[in-house]
């Protein structure tokens, strides 16, 4: 346990002789002053637990004393010796910052229980007062805390509200696929339906044209319609087939230029268009399905024609030229096929790969959908970039052998 | 030039079949029809056809199968397949097994009408070896079997016989002053595609040179003395492969 320091100040030596021999015995060390400013003093070098402070000091009043002592110790406590011990004197004393009285004569019973029970509240107070700091320590330390939980969890709430995003994205992606394989589903069954139909439509029309070749020219002209409307639906059905087509892509090296030269020969370029190929000769083959990459160049270079005769817009002229351009890079070759047509819209730019999408007037907007479809199962990629009234390219990138998965 | 070649179409659609075969007597054809694959190979059992239509997708036996079955029973029938259902695996199979070819429906009508005007033209075979017995025999053979032969026994002017309308040439690889090898070479030079068998009696001797022609393209090599059948069936197989590329497939 600390010592306890006690100052008796009072100008009677006999009572502060007393007092001191009581304080002694029960462990205390203890101060005399028998003045206020020797009391002043004597705090000054020592911090006192208590003070005893006679009512009448020759140089000023008891009272005056307390407050220059709390001064220098706030926590000290007053005990005043007095010999009037009213109600009075006691209460007003209470009110001066004095924790107890004891009087003149000195009762012996009653000093030492008084001076302890004050310092026994002097240490609760003094150990509610480390008890509250370290409680104001711990509420500090639990309001940092609080703050850092409360960025971490705005931060939080950030992340979830991106994460949140970046699902729904997923979500609607996944909803899109999903929706587009049951698409696809029924668009191949009644597709291939469709085709048995089509066919006996398709015979039909065979057998009339031969039959009636003599006919007059309105039929003529009406079954040739039919039979080019026939062909426009196998051609629908054939886009729509290849969209919902699961067979896995069958691989094989195949010179670019190859590929290229079979789509032209399939698809040769309309009046007015002007085809140029730019291949060097040390492109190494691609490693696709040729078939399907065949139908994708098919794809492309259709709608690259498409884009420079169908002049929608009166100040883009008919016509225009088809650039091919093949650059070999590590293990890709890239092709790219450019056009002089009417271009895309920016707002167009971004769906022009999804399906179902079209600015034609005739088609179902499966083509580009498709093609991208078809390069990814051959592991590629495509790109589009285009300017309004400028024309489009459209690039496609091929890998040039087996890549182990 | 042949009679009218007959054909037979087999379709559980009833109206396409039916149209086919309208299409076709229109056009001077004899057609017949099949509703079913049993009742097909029942028909082709029982007649003379140049060639056989047949849907894939059929119930009970479908057009893969009844193929083969036609292949067991009529080796040289050529069997065109046709489906609505490109990717179906069963064109793969069947293109396998050796059909001609598939179509895809609605069909290209005109493309029947190439295969068969191929069909009826007569299958010519040059023959060249310096061995005059054997061109004999063989010619007199194959022309027992319906092909119009050409024996050559000097190859000097081997090109220009070629110019005519050859569709085969069955190639000796030695004859007198000049190999095998080297008119292989000379004929490639003026017809990249056209169809040579190669027939030697030196299995060992020759090995080298039979490596090199058919790098170049021989189509095979039979060692002589070789049983008739064997060659039949070649010819057979090469005349499917060119009737297969008059219908746009690769070869």
């Amino acid at each position: 346990m600390v010592e306890t320091k006690l100052l008796i100040v009072d100008d009677d030596p006999g009572i502060c002789e007393t007092l001191s021999d009581i304080f002694q015995e029960s462990g205390h060390s203890v101060a005399i002053a028998s003045r206020g400013r020797e009391a002043i003093n004597k705090a000054k070098q020592t911090a006192f637990n208590a003070a005893l402070i006679d009512i009448k000091l020759p140089d000023m009043e008891g009272v005056e004393l307390i407050p220059l002592l709390k001064e220098i110790h706030p926590d000290m406590e007053v005990i005043m010796i007095t010999a009037y011990a009213s109600l009075e004197t006691a209460i007003r004393a209470l009110n001066d910052g004095v924790s107890a009285y004891i009087t003149k004569p000195l009762n012996m019973d009653e000093v030492l229980p008084t001076v302890e029970k004050t310092l026994g509240r002097q240490r609760l107070i003094t150990e509610n007062r480390r008890l509250l700091k370290e409680a104001q320590v711990e509420l500090a330390e639990r309001k940092r805390a609080e703050e850092k939980l409360r960025e971490y969890s705005e931060q939080l709430e950030e992340k979830v509200e991106q994460r949140s995003e970046e699902l729904k994205d997923t979500h609607e992606q996944l909803v899109r696929k999903e929706k587009l394989a049951v698409l696809g589903q029924l668009a191949g069954e009644v597709g291939h339906e469709l085709r048995n139909t089509l066919g006996v439509i398709s015979n039909a029309i065979y057998y009339l044209q031969t039959t009636l070749s003599d006919a007059d020219e309105t039929i003529r002209e009406y079954l040739d319609m039919i039979s080019s409307e026939v062909r426009n639906s196998e051609k629908i059905i054939s886009n729509l087939l290849d969209f919902s087509r699961t067979r896995p892509a069958e691989r094989e090296e195949i010179e670019v230029g190859e590929l290229i030269a079979q789509v032209l020969e399939k698809r040769p370029p309309p009046k007015n268009v002007k085809i140029s190929t730019k291949i060097p000769s040390d492109v190494p083959p691609v490693f696709v399905d040729s078939q399907e990459i065949g139908q994708v160049l098919f794809n492309l270079v259709t709608n690259a024609y498409q884009a420079m005769i169908s002049s929608s817009s009166v100040e883009t002229p008919e016509g225009g030229e088809l650039i091919v351009r093949v650059q070999a890079e590590k293990d890709k070759v890239s092709l790219s096929i450019t056009d002089t047509g009417c271009g895309i819209s920016k707002e167009d730019m971004k769906k022009v790969f999804e399906p179902l999408f079209t600015t034609k007037a005739r088609g179902i907007g499966l083509g580009l959908a498709v093609s991208k479809n078809l390069v990814e199962v051959n592991g590629g990629s495509i790109e589009a970039e285009s300017k309004e009234g400028e024309g489009s390219t459209f690039t496609v990138i091929l890998p040039t052998k087996e890549v182990q998965s | 030039m042949k009679e009218k070649l007959r054909i037979l179409i087999v379709d559980d659609d009833r109206r396409m079949a039916e149209t086919l075969m309208d299409i076709l007597m229109v056009k001077g054809y004899e057609a017949e029809t099949a509703y079913s694959g049993p009742d097909a190979l029942d028909i082709v059992n029982k007649g003379y056809f140049d060639l056989v239509v047949t849907d894939i997708k059929m119930p009970k036996m479908n057009g893969v199968e009844l193929y083969k079955a036609i292949k067991g029973l009529k080796p040289d029938l050529p069997v065109v397949l046709m489906t609505a259902y490109s990717t179906d695996r069963l064109v793969k199979e069947g293109l396998e097994e050796g059909a001609i070819a598939t179509l895809t429906k609605p069909l290209d009508i005109n493309l029947i009408f190439s295969l068969l005007s191929c069909l009826r033209k007569e299958r010519s075979i040059v023959i060249v070896d310096d061995d005059p017995q054997f061109c004999k025999t063989l010619g007199e053979i194959l022309r027992n079997r319906g092909f119009r032969v050409i024996e050559v026994t000097d190859p000097s002017n081997l090109i220009e016989i070629l110019s005519s309308d050859a569709q085969v040439v069955i190639l000796d690889m030695k004859l007198n002053g000049k190999s095998g090898l080297e008119i292989l070479k000379d004929i490639r030079r003026q017809y990249p595609h056209l169809p040579v068998i190669l027939v030697t009696a030196y299995r060992v001797e020759m090995a080298q040179a039979i490596k090199a022609s058919l790098k170049i393209n021989a189509f095979t090599c039979l060692y002589k003395p070789f049983e008739i059948e064997e060659l039949l069936k070649v010819l057979t197989e090469i005349h499917h492969k060119e009737l297969g590329r008059v219908l746009g497939r690769p070869c």
